[in-house]
């Protein structure tokens, strides 16, 4: 009998301090970065360490993005650009570094500030961050309209969704994002049946009808025509501006055509930054391309 | 174009259809039972008894393709909810017994005087009372569903390694029904039922009610089940079954939509083997038996996966298909099984339904370019 009150005792204070310690571990959990003096910086990375098998596939990579501007990364493959894309929306565990987002712009509390290392894909998606993957990924049994009715953003929750129906406002929001994207004669097509070109903006459209503050693009014009990288140019002109914009492109002229501020990975870290022209005759970049013909 | 199709009516054609033609093929069977004997439109009732039988395999068939083909969870254990549905029944009217048992004991099941047990254990206090068996149909195969979704979708356990637990779930469960020590009869699970609700379950009346209890079931958890898959969460489910990873990137919680899902259709098929009980008289471990749960597989694939008629016609085709072999060639049941899945996944992907589909498609548009 004693021996089982021992027991009980023993394990309750056992409780008691893991309950002590995950509280503690709350309270001295990192803290948001200390240059927050600049107010319009809505994505800070630092020294973000990624391996893979012992393999630095990021390496110290640093960058701040601020808000309502587009950068475009460029490097050569194997850079660690999707790796980076991979860590701040989730999907890869770092070995070291930070990352910290600013949700609302406006919002100038550096307590509003959420630490992107330790939420999941989920809550980053709702935070905020959209991304468009690589490899373009849509519901291809679903019709284009269906693609972009669940991406709308709004309550999450199984229940809501159950009983959902899209109310005239969202239906206007969802006519413009199709007409934005190009696709409002195939609203009702499968997404299967659209051409590669259109399905990567099938992906834009479901980012926009998210409306999240930050987008990544991860090679958005990739198998797509010159007429149809012409539209996707004037899409990201269009939406510079109302959101914070990454671009991950391997084409130049697209490169070139959208952005003012460059930014060049090499094994996993910043190599150089600055504008087009600056960065092409940069004899590292030009190194780190060489037999790629940048 | 300016008509944004997002979301399919609810009473589109094909359901209107399948729950008329249920009804009235149901009518029809009822109606026949009850001509007079002799007469030769008369259907025997052993008939009825057996079409009650695959009704309720049809309902099973539909719960395993809400998993199955709009959520792309490939379950083959999903006849643990049923069985355990059935159990729950079984242990209400194995209650109901009362002193009618060979032993008359007015409290213990005979099974359990038999072992020499002097009290009837807790879990199965009250279920002489109909609603908490009624209830507990619904919340058994639930919970048990809502712990093993827990652990299972949680834990982001999919694909090959989510089929075999759910199968080793289920043969676990077969196990353990054959102890004596559980308490549900062992091997030879429960039966020698008397009456439902007072009434007796030997009648010719009480087997065509439990029939038609059955078809209204079916019918009622279609329009359920439908009522699902043409909602967005319906189409999310298919967007799941599609690219998993890419629902969660824009923001869904996928471990709860295949939480809700394998929940809900675990209420199904527990009711469905509440029904099935009172109709065959007998429920024991081999109900868990993973071969019936497979059989479930083929039967949704026969009929096509992700259409919910083809669910049905699928659990008719299979089983017409059973019982025959049962009769002529009982040895040959699993081959032909396995046979038939070969030659549904290789020849015929859509199943039935899918076949049918196409016919009626085509048939449409020539009426269109007839009046052309
Ligand atoms: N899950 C993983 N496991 C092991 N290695 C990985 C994994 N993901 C990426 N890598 C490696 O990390 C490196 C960086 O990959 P990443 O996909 O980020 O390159 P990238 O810059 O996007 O290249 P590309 O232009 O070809 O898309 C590559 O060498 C890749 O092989
Ligand atoms: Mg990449």
């Amino acid at each position: 009998m004693i021996s089982l009150e021992k027991q009980v005792a023993q394990a309750s204070l056992k409780l008691k301090n893991l309950a002590q310690k995950s509280h503690l571990a709350h309270k001295h959990r990192q803290q948001p970065p200390a240059r927050l003096k600049k107010q319009d910086i809505v994505l800070y990375v630092e020294n973000l360490t990624v391996s893979f098998d012992g393999f630095k596939a990021l390496n110290d990579l640093t960058f701040y993005l601020n808000s309502g501007e587009l950068r475009c990364f460029i490097g050569p493959n194997g850079a660690g650009k999707s790796t980076m894309m991979d860590v701040l929306t989730g999907k890869t565990k770092v070995d070291s570094g930070s990352a910290w987002f600013v949700p609302d712009p406006g919002d100038p509390n550096p307590s509003h500030m959420l630490n992107l290392l330790e939420m999941d894909e989920v809550s980053i998606a709702n935070a905020g961050i959209g991304r468009k993957f690589q490899k373009p990924s849509v519901f291809e049994t679903l019709s284009v309209a269906q693609n972009l009715e669940l991406a709308l953003s709004m309550n999450r929750s199984v229940f809501k969704t159950y009983r959902s129906r899209l109310n005239g406002e969202q239906q206007d929001f969802m006519m413009a994002t199709l007409e934005k994207i190009r696709l409002s004669s195939l609203a009702n097509a499968l997404a299967a049946s659209l051409s590669h070109g259109q399905k990567q903006w099938l992906e834009i459209g479901m980012l926009l009808m998210q409306k999240p503050s930050l987008i990544m693009l991860d090679e958005p014009v990739a198998g797509m025509t010159p007429e149809e990288i012409e539209m996707t140019i004037a899409l990201l002109h269009e939406l510079k501006g109302q959101h914070t914009i990454m671009v991950v492109e391997h084409d130049m002229d697209f490169i070139r055509a959208i952005a003012n501020q460059v930014v060049v990975l090499n094994q996993g870290t910043v190599l150089a930054e600055g504008n087009m022209d600056s960065i092409q005759s940069d004899p590292r970049v030009i190194k780190a391309y060489l037999g790629e013909g940048l | 174009m300016n008509e944004l199709t997002v979301q399919e009516k609810f009473l589109s054609g094909e359901t209107k259809s399948f729950i008329l033609v249920t009804a009235l093929l149901g009518a029809v069977v009822v109606m026949l039972s009850l001509m007079p004997e002799g007469s030769f439109i008369h259907l025997p009732v052993y008939v009825v008894n057996l079409l009650g039988k695959y009704v309720t395999y049809a309902i099973l068939a539909l719960s395993v393709d809400l998993v199955w083909g709009y959520l792309g969870i490939l379950t083959l254990g999903h006849c643990v909810f049923f069985a355990l549905g059935g159990y729950v029944m079984g242990m209400y009217l194995t209650r109901s017994i009362g002193a009618q048992g060979v032993y008359g004991d007015p409290l213990l099941p005979d099974f359990m005087v038999f072992l020499n047990w002097h009290e009837l254990p807790w879990y199965w206090q009250g279920l002489q009372y109909f609603p908490l068996a009624a209830l507990l149909i619904i919340c058994v195969p639930a919970l048990l569903a809502y712990v093993f979704g827990r652990l299972a979708f949680f834990s982001r356990v999919s694909g090959v390694y989510l089929s075999i637990i759910t199968q080793a779930l289920t043969y676990a469960m077969m196990l353990a029904f054959f102890l004596n020590e559980l308490g549900f009869g062992g091997n030879n699970g429960l039966t020698d039922f008397k009456t439902l609700l007072g009434f007796s379950l030997q009648t010719d009346g009480m087997r065509i009610l439990l029939f038609a209890l059955s078809v209204v079931t079916l019918c009622l958890c279609y329009l359920l089940c439908r009522s699902v898959v043409v909602s967005k969460l319906g189409r999310l489910c298919i967007a799941v079954r599609d690219a998993e990873n890419r629902v969660r990137f824009i923001g869904y919680r996928v471990e709860n939509i295949k939480l809700l899902i394998f929940v809900l259709s675990a209420v199904i098929a527990g009711i469905a083997g509440a029904l099935y009980v009172p109709q065959v008289g007998i429920i024991n471990p081999s109900e868990f038996s993973p071969v019936n749960s497979i059989e479930i597989i083929v039967c949704v694939a026969l009929g096509g996966r992700g259409r919910l008629y083809g669910a049905v016609i699928g659990a008719f085709l299979v089983h017409i298909a059973k019982t025959m072999f049962t009769n002529l060639m009982p040895e040959f049941w699993l081959f032909a099984l396995g046979a038939l899945f070969v030659l549904v996944t290789l020849f015929l992907k859509d199943g039935v339904a899918g076949l049918l589909c196409v016919h009626l498609k085509t048939g449409s548009t020539e009426t269109l370019t007839d009046k052309a």
